[in-house]
């Protein structure tokens, strides 16, 4: 009877399983299973008790709050459909909105504070994300640029779509809907290039982004005891873990969309070949990005209404990005110094192109943009130093801690002190180089790499995947003793 | 069509290599995996005395004494702190080749409080076995549901091994061939710690098993009364031996007298005077005897297992035992450098 208890434990507990683990996969490969034998207009219903098993195994209570929430926003939806009044229609809307915007606000409390007891499990899985996603929703229902989705239940088979309740991305609804409700046929080349994507995501996770956080736990995790280049290194170590985490996680979230012939938007396109920070943020976290610009920037008057309030909009909107990552004044400031970064460089624009000319300097050359990318790089440590750090005191003491010289440690050994052996700098090295080159090929190209690999011939594409798997089986950061199971978007 | 064929070619390649990756990287230990391993190499029917339970069984009943002295084909299919879940699927799986005249079942796990293990214990445990039911039921009954698969797809345990692969994991054998050909289990360790025999005031009250480990002891008992096979169910001496230790030994005989079989407490004063252990001498830790012990304690217990008509197999002409003979050969050579 025990027995019989916990094989049925089994199958609630790949659910909650975290997306790297042999659990998750094994609940896909069902999914997929039932997902297919289904008959088409039936599929959809694969996703609505998925999400219904996910959100509950993961969060018993929280299931309730998903729920309220998304029936608002539904019941809001249809509603605005059918009323006439403009009046009743503000008000229908701004009541939904205000409403769910203080729930998630309210959540999102809800997880920083540590006693917050009994109300934390209230906190539903991924509300971050898909919380975006509805009021989107609600806004393009209410400008009249989507039709609601009339039936409730394929309306939460979208909206609570499980692979993105992790880590996202933030959906439009009006633009993915539709893929999500309606079934697919079994795509060969898409179900492969599906799996394709995901080794790849487990790739950077497991071998790149694990290692890395091992030299970030090392120096984070006892700041007082290094100061000027190890802390430079810790926080470039930060900004390839959360990278590759967070990118890594995305492509293991679309892969799986895939499987099911989804395609879900990207949320990553080489944001270490930006130029500027503004650039960036187009390549970097796009989906929110997207969001912000089209649902608070813009609606504040971006751009449109002269410098000054130009300035004061893109403050707002990173401050509001900074509190949508952790709630906090550090995750705040971090905004801020976005911020400021886009207000400096609008401002020296023009300072900057006259230099150039008096100095002769060529724009376009490789070693301009090089130079571009890594002001741009540096630019974003002095943020990341902030998102690292617990709070501001924490993050301004490491900045006191970082001014010193002490070029000799990459010379005498003592980069040993970072957590990692000499064979896993090794093994990251090799990684990073692997991931550098895949990365280059991708800029360099039109189609995506997957796509190139395809065209290869048959012995060289089997080498080339049977080897990436067999990498990652091998020097992939999982297990018994490992972290891997949390990603660092989850938190948010 | 064509793809179908692509995805069944694309598995062979990549299975073909995994087996080459799985022989090489998973876990070598001779305190579990590579007991059962070379278990599975036995010829069928010839192993006659089946020993069964914990470390204790290959650090104290010792194989090579029992055949070079007794002629007794006896197996030590035993595994670190291994618990009578495990043991029963050793068993079961051991039955499906073998018919051993005797099982001999150590009780030292008899006093497992848990139900689930930690990993180490459930690796060396399982994962020698041959991929069956089994294997995975044992694997299942060890831990919770929501960590099934981490055992069940092997290389999420040993993948990280890749900085720890030495020769004994690319050579046969262990890289040791006169130490691990034809071997029985039997683990001797020449290391002592000095102790002093525990001194326990002896009584006959019983103590309690957990519930999970009472199921499965009894399952193991009446597995092998359905077989017809008798068990001798034995508590090793050990330094580490409390009342709560002796309460529970005596529970464990009360259930096996329930089925009909023999069991013994070694460590009592007059067993251990009578087989002469020096405590001082005869244990390299705690719970383990060192090889000096294993002799003492074997050729002891040995004249009882000869009782249930296990026979002497060295004078056998017909091959079927040249393993046990092997091995002491090698044991002879080795012993000779």
């Amino acid at each position: 009877m025990d027995f019989f208890v916990n094989f049925c434990k089994f199958f609630l507990h790949i659910f909650t399983a975290g997306i790297t683990t042999p659990n998750y996969f094994f609940m896909l490969g069902l999914l997929c299973f039932f997902y297919y034998i289904l008959p088409l207009k039936f599929r959809w219903i694969v996703f609505f008790l998925a999400n219904l098993v996910f959100a509950f195994s993961v969060s018993k209570f929280g299931i309730f709050v998903m729920v309220f929430m998304m029936a608002s926003v539904w019941l809001a939806s249809v509603v605005l459909e059918k009323v006439q009044s403009k009046q009743v229609k503000k008000i229908i809307f701004a009541t939904t909105v205000c409403l769910d915007a203080l729930i998630l606000i309210a959540m999102k409390d809800m997880q920083l504070l540590k006693n917050a007891g009994f109300l934390a499990k209230f906190v539903p899985i991924g509300i971050s994300y898909w919380c975006l996603s509805l009021l989107a929703y609600l806004a393009d229902c209410h400008r009249g640029l989507c039709t609601p989705e009339r039936n409730p239940a394929k309306f939460f088979a979208c909206a609570a779509f499980f692979p993105i309740a992790v880590s996202g991305p933030v959906i439009k609804m009006k633009e993915t809907c539709a893929q999500i409700v309606e079934g697919h046929r079994f795509d060969y080349d898409n179900f492969c290039s599906g799996l394709q994507r995901i080794l790849w995501g487990l790739f950077k996770k497991l071998v790149i982004a694990e290692r890395a956080a091992i030299v970030v736990n090392t120096v984070y995790g006892d700041v007082d005891s290094f100061h000027g280049f190890y802390i430079w290194i810790a926080t470039a170590f930060f900004f390839i873990q959360l990278f590759c985490d967070f990118s890594g996680c995305i492509d293991i979230i679309l892969g799986s969309a895939q499987l099911f012939g989804i395609n879900l938007p990207e949320n990553f396109s080489l944001p270490f070949t930006s130029k500027s920070i503004a650039e960036f943020w187009r390549r970097w976290h796009i989906t929110l990005g997207g969001w912000l610009r089209d649902y608070i920037y813009i609606p504040l008057g971006g751009n449109r209404k002269g410098n000054l309030r130009k300035y004061l909009n893109l403050l707002i909107t990173f401050m509001v990005s900074g509190f949508w990552h952790g709630g906090t004044l550090v995750f705040v400031v971090w905004g801020i110094c976005h911020a400021v970064y886009q207000i400096a460089g609008s401002l020296t624009l023009g300072a900057r192109k006259r230099l150039c000319e008096t100095l002769h300097i060529n724009r376009e050359t490789f070693g301009f943009k090089f130079y571009q990318c890594s002001v741009v790089f540096f630019l974003n440590l002095v943020a990341w130093v902030f998102f690292k750090s617990p709070d501001v005191k924490s993050a301004l003491k490491t900045f006191v801690l970082s001014v010193d010289f002490n070029p000799w440690i990459f010379f005498d050994g003592s980069l040993g002190k970072l957590g990692l052996s000499a064979a896993e700098f090794m093994i990251f090295f090799v990684a990073m180089v692997i991931f550098l080159v895949v990365s280059y090929i991708k800029s360099i190209s039109p189609r995506s790499v997957r796509s190139l690999v395809a065209g290869q011939n048959l012995p060289f594409r089997w080498a080339l995947w049977i080897s990436l798997m067999f990498i990652v089986m091998t020097f992939g950061k999982y297990g018994p003793g490992e972290e891997s199971l949390s990603f660092i978007y989850m938190k948010f | 069509m064509k793809n179908a064929l692509k995805t069944v070619g694309f598995l062979a390649v990549f299975l073909t290599i995994f087996t080459f990756y799985d022989r090489v990287m998973k876990f070598k230990n001779y305190d579990g995996i590579y007991g059962i391993q070379s278990f599975y190499k036995e010829k069928k029917n010839t192993v006659d005395v089946l020993c069964l339970g914990s470390s204790k069984v290959f650090t104290g009943l010792n194989t090579d004494i029992l055949w070079e002295e007794y002629g007794i084909a006896a197996f030590d299919l035993a595994g670190s702190i291994q618990p009578m879940w495990n043991t029963y699927y050793f068993l079961k799986e051991a039955l499906k080749t073998q018919n051993p005249d005797l099982v001999v079942l150590e009780s030292y796990r008899c006093e497992e409080d848990v139900d689930w293990l930690d990993d180490y214990r459930i690796r060396v445990n399982t994962m020698g076995m041959k991929w069956s039911p089994n294997k995975l039921l044992s694997m299942m009954t060890s831990e919770q549901s929501k960590f099934w698969l981490n055992f069940m797809f092997e290389f999420v345990q040993y993948h990280g091994r890749y900085d720890r692969l030495s020769s004994d994991d690319f050579l046969p054998y262990l890289g040791n061939e006169k130490a691990y050909r034809n071997w029985k289990g039997f683990m001797n360790s020449n290391n002592f710690t000095p102790a002093e025999q525990p001194a326990v005031e002896r009584d006959s009250v019983c103590g309690k098993m957990s519930s999970k480990t009472e199921f499965y002891y009894r399952r193991i008992l009446e597995l092998c009364r359905k077989r017809g096979i008798p068990v001798i169910v034995m508590n090793i001496p050990l330094v580490k031996y409390d009342t709560n230790s002796m309460h529970v030994f005596n529970e464990a005989g009360r259930v096996a007298g329930e089925y009909g079989f023999e069991s013994h407490d070694f460590n009592s004063k007059e067993h251990c005077d009578m087989m002469g252990i020096d405590f001082a001498t005869d244990f390299s830790d705690t719970v383990h005897m060192n090889l000096a012990g294993s002799v003492k304690f074997t050729r002891y217990v040995a004249p009882m297992i000869q009782k249930y008509g296990v026979e002497d197999r060295r004078s056998d002409a017909s091959g079927k035992w040249d393993s046990w003979k092997q091995r002491a050969e090698l044991k002879a050579l080795a012993e000779a450098e």
